[in-house]
């Protein structure tokens, strides 16, 4: 399963400290190396200040070897850093956190710093202190008090560049602590911040946004409301095009989310657009599926893909859980189009191809008639479906096109004639006052 | 348009010519030519000291008058002389002799004027040229009687003014000092005098020894080379005449150096004082030089020396550009101080202004430089960049304040110098001259191959200058070096790109770049990163072609899409909205070659429907057009146009876009003729194709195809009737193909779309007479798999393009009858009926809106103009209120009309 495997991908747009779990979940898939991955890890975190932890990997990485000198001396440098922060951000943690201070902020992140300044004290460097002491509590894995500050910074600070990293950063402390809630609406705080700013290049606008929908990922798939959110994120235009051009792998998400949320069924016709499109650049069994059954209506094809999309999908970290859902789900659009097209289906080989067994079928089928309110009956002695075909007779489409225009044109006629009244009796008016 | 090109040419002018003040400079000599003469000449007759009454407005006299008519004249008759216009060495000749008695008469020493003299031996000597009648029957035959009465006549006064002759011949200048006085008067005759000397003296040098200068010779002044052939004995004795007498005079060095130094502290002053100056500094330095000429003949042969050499250079700097100078003498000037110069630096110098001036030979709107004028240049930007290459302390800019000084450097040791000038100007001039060259010859002839072969040379170059400018860290220059890299590469096919790189390198001994790919992307990006957005879209597109080209489809497309090149193409200047044009349309037969037949359709649609495919791709000018241009436009679009190499082939174009066409258009005719659905008053995909079928339907007898046109109609004519094999093999037939690069894989994929379309047009046209088909014989009839022709009939049921449905059980498509008793033709045009009164009242709403909205607010005053235009209008509407079926559409039209009426009126207010 390695051939679909998307870590290699994300992890470049992610934060490392979030590429974490990725890599933990590949290590208990076995899709790679043990080895390898270990080593992964280490790197992946060599650069945090996460000592204690990066002792441990190192150990286990050297069959046991105590971790070099330097490690103490890190933790030491680490340990002394924090006491520095602690001290010099204390002045303005303490104001922040008095009631009467919360109270009077306000909107104004100028007026705010103008009146922390005089009641306070407190410098702007003091705020950028905050933003550093959160980087460094992320840094060390202590994700709460970097959250804490960086909210606090973000509140306080009116450099916009800041702000922005330190939003970055509050959205990854969040999602590390699992504050779905919480996260959820940063991610759209974030969203909103990234296409209203005005950024110097485009390019860079456009890096933000990858990030985001790369990081988001965390969020959609662990809020409840995500599958709404992700699918309504990346269909916007200026996401669509972002993945189109800077990650088609993310497209696998849109098809899942799409897929799974039978609620909004009008944005396939969209999504099999966007798979089309990008079929010269990414495949995977998802989009295959996809282009199979809505482009070339290969159902044989199809239904070889949906297996092999319960594979990929119970090896992707993010998916793991929703694979059973979304093989369901998929079942239902594949039985929508198929009824579509044959007025007589042979309940046997419609199973089969499914995956399912007789009875099951039977079932299924029967509450997708009563579901879905197909005009449809089961044939239990040939074994067959038999669909009624919807025909669209022209004498109904004529009735239905016509039906509100005598409606319409009386609006109108009436809206003319209101106004011809109002312009008489204005110049009445007019021509009594001349006279 | 001319926008464009009007920039260019000002730009590689503004290249060239040296700087502004030279030019203001030659202005303002060409303005006071007139009375600045007889300034002099009045100063020179006064004997008075000159500079302090320049200023003041002179007074002329008759005499002056006189002797100015004389100077004018003889100036004439110099310059037609050259030409061989004998017309007007006539009508000088006469003036000038009528002028002769008065002149002597007015001199104080009752002689006559030196160039009065001069003029009748130039013209005698002239006539020696014709002497036998071959030679002058090459001349029109007006011209030639002017010659026989010049001929006659001047026997005669050279009778009358034999002494004078006499003793210019024996002497050509006086050494009076008295008359040198007066030969101020004639500064313009003089300078061309001096150029004359240096002329001769090549010429006889060039006769021994030289084969390069002998060149110049023959293209320029090719009578005069020839005659000297010719006439042999007699010319020469002319010459030697000028020429003998030096040795016996040896150089008299040290009062020379003297007069040397004197007259370079006399430049010298004469560039800080500005243009007015100019003039007479200039008088009395050709005054100087005019004195060696004549007195010391040996002059000459140290003129070209290294001392003297920026002296020469300054002369030749200040008289570019001017009417007077002649352009063949200063190139060979130029030569001989090549020759001559001491060191690098010099070289530099020389080659600074030689090859601008090589390249000024040639009057640049109306003809082209030829190869072998074109190699010689090649050849010196070479051996300069050579010179600039070994010498990192000489570097040329275009920025540079240094200007030319006269202050003798050929004690060059070494020592950094900037140098003004533009080696990335010379490139772009050559690059230009040579894509010039190629489009004014015919393609078809062998000179066309021989001046290909020039390109690798080009090349070369242009890999040298852009080497070279990015060690000198030139940003502009060296983007603009790397843009003529792309420029030469773009359009070639990977191949040739390697093989063009492969001789460069070996040239140049550098390592050659194997992917070309990968080569142009870092050109390209390099332009991106540093250039300005004009060169930066050029750069675009060329990359974008040369990805199409090269079959790299999906790059090109997705580079295309995403700089948003198309946007404001609009604003482009023309050459860059044809290399847009020529992109697309390369990304149009990239994508054919790829099987996206659809894709490629979209593509070229614009360019092929637009009828003048010709001019938007800058390969000819369409026929209608041409009477309505004037003389001007029609060269101005001629520039634009590429050379043959260059070009797109316009049949294979037209024939991918018509197979697209086809392919799209006949099922969708097809489904539009037998369905009820609102399709049916859809517009044709492709109105250059559908005007081209209905032609070929309307034919009472149509034979076998020749033309690619004709494969392609009758090829259409079978896929409507779903017969897919004939439909192939007319496809097939189409010779053109050969040129398309990977054709047997083009035809595959087309045969398996043929199959498809022709098995969709064949349900679409016959569906109503089935009840319901085997998917089996489908399969068999087309020959695809069963599983394929499921997939499509699928597609075509869920798309709602048929009403139909599969049986899975017995394998067959079913189609839905749609009886209601009513026949098919009638349902169409009720549901077309019921769209139009639909869009009526659309239109009727949309109306009111617009006069609400549009209209001035409700409350306030309304002329009663408009109240009658509501009321009027209201009237009008009235009847639509329940839509008569039958009036319905010419009912619309004339309210249609009556709205845009009021709209007027709105306006008009």
């Amino acid at each position: 399963m390695e051939k679909f495997d998307l870590t290699p991908k994300m992890l470049p747009n992610l934060d490392r400290q979030l590429g974490f779990p990725l890599l933990e979940f590949v290590a208990s898939r076995e899709t790679y190396n043990e080895k390898d991955l270990d080593r992964a890890k280490y790197e992946l975190l060599s650069s945090t200040n996460m000592v204690d932890f990066l002792g441990e990997l190192y150990t286990k990485l050297h069959d046991g070897e105590e971790p070099p000198a330097d490690f103490s001396d890190k933790r030491e440098r680490v340990m002394k850093q924090l006491e520095e922060f602690e001290q010099k951000t204390e002045r303005i943690r303490s104001v922040i956190e008095m009631p009467e201070v919360a109270s009077s902020l306000r909107q104004d992140r100028v007026q705010n710093m103008q009146f922390l300044a005089e009641n306070y004290q407190c410098k702007p460097e003091m705020v950028k202190d905050l933003f550093d002491f959160g980087q460094f509590h992320y840094s060390c894995g202590n994700y709460g008090g970097s959250s804490d500050l960086l909210f606090h910074f973000s509140v306080l600070s009116t450099d916009a560049d800041l702000i922005l990293k330190a939003m970055w950063g509050k959205l990854a402390s969040e999602m590390l602590m699992g504050n779905w809630e919480t996260a959820y609406d940063e991610a759209i705080k974030l969203r909103e911040t990234i296409d209203k700013t005005a950024f110097a290049e485009q390019s860079q606008q456009l890096q933000n946004r990858v990030w985001l929908l790369h990081w988001s990922l965390f969020v959609f798939f662990n809020h409840p409301s995500g599958r709404d959110g992700i699918l309504e994120m990346m269909l916007m235009p200026q996401y669509s095009n972002t993945i189109q051009n800077a990650c088609p792998w993310l497209v696998r998400y849109l098809v899942a989310a799409a897929v799974v949320n039978r609620r909004r069924k009008n944005s396939m016709k969209e999504v099999v657009k966007i798979v089309s499109n990008i079929g010269y650049m990414y495949k995977d069994p998802l989009t295959e599926f996809i282009h199979a059954l809505y482009v070339d209506f290969d159902f044989d094809a199809a239904c070889v893909k949906l297996k092999e999309c319960e594979l990929v999908l119970n090896n992707d970290f993010f998916m793991a859980g929703a694979s059973e859902d979304f093989v369901d789900c998929a079942r239902l659009y594949f039985a929508e189009v198929y009824c579509k097209i044959y007025s007589r289906i042979d309940l046997s080989s419609l199973t089969s191809r499914l995956f399912m067994d007789q009875e099951d079928g039977e079932k299924w089928i029967v509450k997708l008639i009563g579901e879905n309110r197909l005009d449809a009956k089961v044939n239990l002695k040939d074994n067959h479906v038999v669909i009624n075909p919807q025909i669209n007779h022209i004498p109904q489409q004529v009735i239905e096109k016509t039906k509100f225009l005598s409606f319409r044109s009386q609006v109108l006629n009436g809206a003319i004639d209101k106004r011809q009244a109002y312009l008489v009796k204005q110049s009445t008016l007019a021509e009594t006052a001349e006279q | 348009m001319s926008k464009f090109f009007k920039g260019d040419s000002s730009d590689s002018d503004s290249d060239i010519t040296s700087s502004s003040d030279s030019d203001f400079s030659d202005n303002d000599f060409q303005d006071k030519n007139q009375t600045q003469t007889s300034r002099f000449s009045k100063s020179a007759l006064s004997g008075s000291d000159d500079s302090e009454d320049d200023v003041k407005r002179v007074v002329k006299s008759a005499k002056d008058k006189q002797s100015e008519e004389a100077v004018s004249s003889s100036k004439a008759i110099k310059k037609s002389l050259k030409a061989d216009e004998w017309t007007v060495v006539l009508n000088e000749f006469e003036k000038l002799t009528k002028l002769g008695p008065k002149l002597k008469r007015s001199d104080m020493h009752n002689k006559l004027p030196v160039f009065f003299t001069r003029s009748l031996v130039e013209i005698d000597t002239n006539l020696l040229r014709f002497k036998d009648k071959s030679a002058s029957k090459k001349l029109n035959a007006d011209v030639a009687r002017s010659l026989n009465t010049v001929r006659q006549r001047i026997k005669k006064v050279l009778k009358d003014y034999e002494a004078e002759v006499k003793e210019f011949r024996q002497n050509p200048i006086l050494s009076d000092e008295e008359i040198e006085e007066e030969i101020v008067a004639e500064i313009i005759p003089k300078v061309e005098k001096l150029s004359v000397s240096s002329k001769t003296k090549t010429k006889s040098k060039s006769n021994d020894d030289d084969s390069s200068d002998s060149y110049w010779d023959n293209s320029e002044s090719s009578d005069e080379s020839s005659s000297s052939e010719d006439e042999g004995p007699a010319e020469k004795k002319g010459i030697s005449k000028w020429l003998k007498r030096e040795p016996t005079k040896s150089s008299v060095s040290e009062s020379k150096d003297k007069k040397k130094a004197d007259q370079e502290s006399k430049t010298q002053r004469a560039l800080e004082k500005k243009a007015k100056a100019t003039h007479e500094e200039e008088g009395e330095e050709e005054d100087d030089g005019f004195t060696t000429v004549g007195r010391k003949q040996q002059k000459k042969a140290v003129v070209y020396t290294a001392e003297t050499l920026s002296a020469k250079l300054l002369e030749i700097l200040e008289s570019r550009g001017r009417k007077g100078a002649d352009k063949s003498e200063t190139l060979s000037t130029l030569y001989g101080l090549l020759k001559v110069s001491a060191n690098d630096l010099q070289k530099t110098k020389v080659l600074l202004l030689l090859i601008p001036t090589q390249f000024d030979y040639f009057p640049s709107t109306s003809s082209y430089l030829q190869s072998k004028a074109w190699n010689e240049i090649s050849g010196l930007i070479d051996s300069l960049l050579t010179i600039l290459e070994n010498n990192p302390d000489i570097t040329v800019s275009e920025t540079s304040d240094v200007a030319f000084d006269s202050a003798d450097d050929s004690k060059y040791v070494g020592g950094k110098i900037t140098l003004a000038g533009s080696i990335i100007g010379f490139l772009d001039r050559l690059f230009e001259e040579f894509i010039k060259s190629l489009s004014s010859l015919d393609p078809h002839t062998p000179e066309y191959v021989e001046r290909m072969t020039d390109d690798v040379t080009l090349y070369i170059t242009i890999v040298r200058v852009q080497n070279y400018l990015n060690k000198c860290k030139d940003e502009d220059g060296y983007a603009r070096a790397i843009m003529r890299r792309v420029e030469f590469l773009y359009f070639r096919p990977d191949q040739v790109v390697l093989s063009v790189e492969a001789s460069m390198a070996k040239k140049l001994g550098i390592q050659e770049s194997t992917d070309p790919n990968q080569l142009l992307h870092d050109l390209c990006t390099y332009i991106y990163s540093h250039s300005n957005p004009m060169l930066r879209a050029r750069a675009m597109l060329m990359q974008i072609y040369n990805h199409a080209l090269n079959k790299r489809y999906y790059i090109a497309r997705d580079l295309f899409l995403m700089s948003h090149v198309q946007d404001n193409i609009l604003q482009a200047d023309v050459a860059t909205q044809i290399l847009f044009n020529r992109s697309l349309a390369q990304l149009g037969l990239a994508s054919f070659r790829l099987g996206l037949f659809q894709e490629s359709f979209g593509h070229l649609q614009d360019i092929m429907s637009s009828g003048k495919v010709r001019e938007l791709l800058g390969q000819g000018v369409g026929q209608q057009r041409y009477s309505n241009l004037t003389a001007e436009q029609e060269i101005l679009s001629r520039h634009l146009q590429l050379p043959f190499h260059m070009h797109i082939n316009f049949e294979l174009l037209e024939c991918v876009f018509l197979v697209a066409s086809m392919l799209l258009e006949i099922p969708f005719m097809a489904s539009t003729n037998n369905s009820a659905g609102t399709d049916s008053n859809k517009r044709a995909i492709s109105k250059v194709f559908r005007r081209m079928f209905d032609f070929n339907e309307r034919q009472v007898f149509i034979g076998p195809p020749e033309n690619t046109r004709d494969h392609i109609m009758a090829s259409a004519k079978s896929l409507a009737t779903g017969r897919w094999d004939e439909a192939y093999d007319y496809i097939k037939m189409i010779k053109i193909w050969s040129l398309m690069p990977d054709f047997e894989e083009v035809m595959e994929f087309l045969l398996t779309k043929i199959k498809v379309e022709a098995l969709r047009t064949y349900i679409f046209t016959y569906f109503t007479h089935y009840n319901s088909l085997g998917i089996k014989g489908l399969a068999s009839m087309f020959d695809l798999s069963s599983g394929k022709v499921t997939s499509l009939l699928a597609m075509m049921i869920y798309n709602g393009e048929i009403n139909a449905s599969l049986d899975e059980v017995q394998d067959i498509i079913k189609f839905t009858r749609i009886s209601t008793g009513a026949s098919l033709r009638l349902q169409q045009v009720t549901l077309q009926l019921a769209d139009k009164v639909s869009s009526l009242a659309e239109t009727n709403e949309k109306m009111y809106e617009l006069k609400v909205n549009g209209g001035k607010p409700f409350g306030g005053e309304r002329s009663v103009f408009q109240q009658n235009s509501n009321q009027e209008d209201g009237s009008n509407r009235r009847p639509n209120r329940q839509p008569n079926r039958q009036q319905g559409r010419p009912q619309n039209r004339n309210n249609r009309t009556q709205g845009r009426r009021n709209n007027n009126q709105y306006q008009n207010k």
